[in-house]
């Protein structure tokens, strides 16, 4: 069977608080890109593995479950290297090695404008 | 340097040859003593060994004394007077056991071992005395030897001796200051180290709130950001804002009463009802009771504050007849459920395009509680249902 190749123009929005989320949706879609939500850590992580168009992920830290954002990120670091990291906390007191190289870091609330531009400095140029 | 060197220039008979020459006034003392009177008998008639003994008492620096004959009469040299106390006068010839009648009996086990013919030696011995007139604790390192007469029997004892009292009490003291010392320190420390945790626990409490209040604006942001969108002009915009902004704030006093642990459904529900409740009457709320989550008291708050202020414009609160009933409960597989129905108002027709207020209702307040929301537009009424869950599991929803 012939397959296309992908085009990876899909970011993945992960925030449990579900008003936020509405609002980092909201911004991803009006940048033009496709999006896909998740709650938590796991959610996240089966998206990941069904939607091979993910070029970024866009995540919360402080989540319930198992795996907080930062745990996350660092393993879509090793498991996804391609995908682009894009962290946002209200916790200002967060160390450079705490996060994964090339990851990015903004505080909450953050600037839709500002998440748009960064998500285009990332995204493949077909 | 050999034994002899010691001898050189030293004449080999003293010219006071007489054995209380050099012994100080203490020699003094025993030259002017009768001694025929006592036991020992006149002076002159003294074996060699008592005089020998008594000349090296005499002739030392060393503190020390004896006691000599079936009395045990006491000799002492100048070194020893501090030790009598003011038993000093009159010390001199005393028997053993009145001149030191205090201690005798302690002393006595020693006494009796060097006239068998054993010494002893003793570290900072205690005894309390009365040398002074009052009871005294003293201290006491000294050695009892054997005393032996001419013909080789034990004929008494010799005391060697070294007061210790204020060596003993000066470690004592010292020892006391350094526990002290160390309690303090100890104590110290345990202040210091309390004042160090309550200063994290401080930090700790500000970041938290810190944390809360971002977590806060980005809500705030979220509903403005959504309300703006959805607005038909600035002025319905800014309106809307301000009451949703309200109710937030209004499920915030709730929360902040609790330490932002959890909330009672009816006191939730009371409190964004508040602000739209005219006559108390227009509602029927009834439900278990039940605790929900921060996040989860903030949708309802949210939810109920958007059907209010719909019904308060088009519903059941628009008229004079109208009713809303609340109500709530838990399944019996743990399932929430709650619901919010109108009746007696206008009658109702479906919204041409929904807008913010029921995507809020009907989908994100579902979310807080991992659920569903469905919001039906019945010509007599407006119902609201929610299905979901108090804890949000493992598996939460995730939808495209």
């Amino acid at each position: 069977m012939n397959t296309l190749p992908t085009t990876r123009n899909a970011v993945l929005v992960v925030e449990d608080d579900p008003l936020v989320r509405l609002g980092a949706v909201d911004l991803v879609e009006d940048a033009g890109f496709v999006v896909y939500e998740a709650e938590n850590a796991e959610d996240a992580i089966h998206m990941l593995e069904e939607h091979e168009d993910i070029f970024a992920l866009f995540t919360d830290i402080e989540m319930p479950g198992s795996m907080d954002g930062l745990k996350l990120a660092h393993m879509v670091n090793r498991r996804w290297p391609p995908v682009a990291i894009l962290i946002a906390s209200g916790y200002l007191k967060l160390s450079r090695q705490d996060l994964p190289d090339e990851a990015m870091f903004f505080t909450k609330p953050y600037s839709p404008a500002t998440i748009a531009m960064a998500l285009n400095a990332v995204a493949p140029h077909a | 340097m050999t034994a002899n060197e010691a001898w050189q220039g030293i004449p080999a008979i003293t010219p006071k040859h007489h054995f209380l020459a050099d012994g100080g006034e203490m020699g003094e003392e025993i030259g002017a003593f009768d001694w025929s009177q006592t036991g020992l008998g006149p002076m002159d008639a003294w074996p060699l060994s008592l005089k020998t003994i008594t000349r090296l008492v005499l002739t030392s620096k060393q503190p020390m004394c004896f006691f000599w004959g079936s009395d045990l009469l006491n000799f002492h040299n100048d070194a020893f007077r501090p030790m009598l106390g003011k038993r000093v006068d009159g010390a001199l010839g005393q028997p053993f056991k009145k001149l030191w009648a205090d201690v005798w009996e302690n002393l006595l086990p020693y006494t009796r071992k060097a006239l068998s013919g054993e010494g002893t030696w003793m570290e900072n011995l205690p005894l309390v005395m009365s040398r002074n007139g009052y009871d005294e604790q003293t201290y006491w390192t000294f050695s009892y030897s054997p005393l032996h007469g001419d013909d080789g029997g034990v004929c008494g004892l010799l005391n060697i001796v070294t007061e210790t009292t204020k060596t003993v009490i000066d470690r004592e003291s010292l020892n006391a200051a350094n526990g002290a010392l160390a309690q303090s320190i100890e104590e110290a420390q345990r202040l210091i180290e309390d004042k160090i945790h309550s200063e994290e626990q401080q930090q700790l409490l500000q970041r938290e709130l810190s944390h809360r209040m971002k977590n806060t604006l980005s809500v705030v942001q979220a509903i403005v950001a959504q309300t703006m969108r959805h607005s038909k002009s600035l002025a319905h915009a800014s309106s809307t804002i301000a009451g949703r902004l309200i109710a937030l704030s209004r499920a915030q006093d709730i929360l902040s009463e609790t330490s932002w642990a959890s909330a009672n459904v009816r006191d939730v529900v009371n409190n964004a009802l508040a602000a739209h409740m005219d006559k108390d009457e227009r509602f029927e709320i009834s439900g278990p009771p039940v605790h929900i989550s921060a996040q989860q008291a903030l949708g309802i708050s949210l939810a109920i504050h958007e059907l209010a202020t719909n019904a308060l414009k088009y519903g059941a609160l628009s008229n004079e007849g109208g009713r809303v009933t609340i109500r709530w409960s838990i399944g019996n597989d743990g399932a929430f459920s709650f619901e919010w129905c109108e009746s007696g108002g206008p009658a109702v027709t479906d919204p041409e395009n929904k807008g913010f207020g029921s995507r809020l209702v009907e989908t994100i307040v579902a979310s807080y509680f991992s659920g569903r929301g469905h919001l039906e537009y019945a010509p007599n009424g407006i119902v609201f249902r929610l299905v979901g869950r108090l804890h949000s599991g493992p598996e939460g929803v995730a939808t495209k």
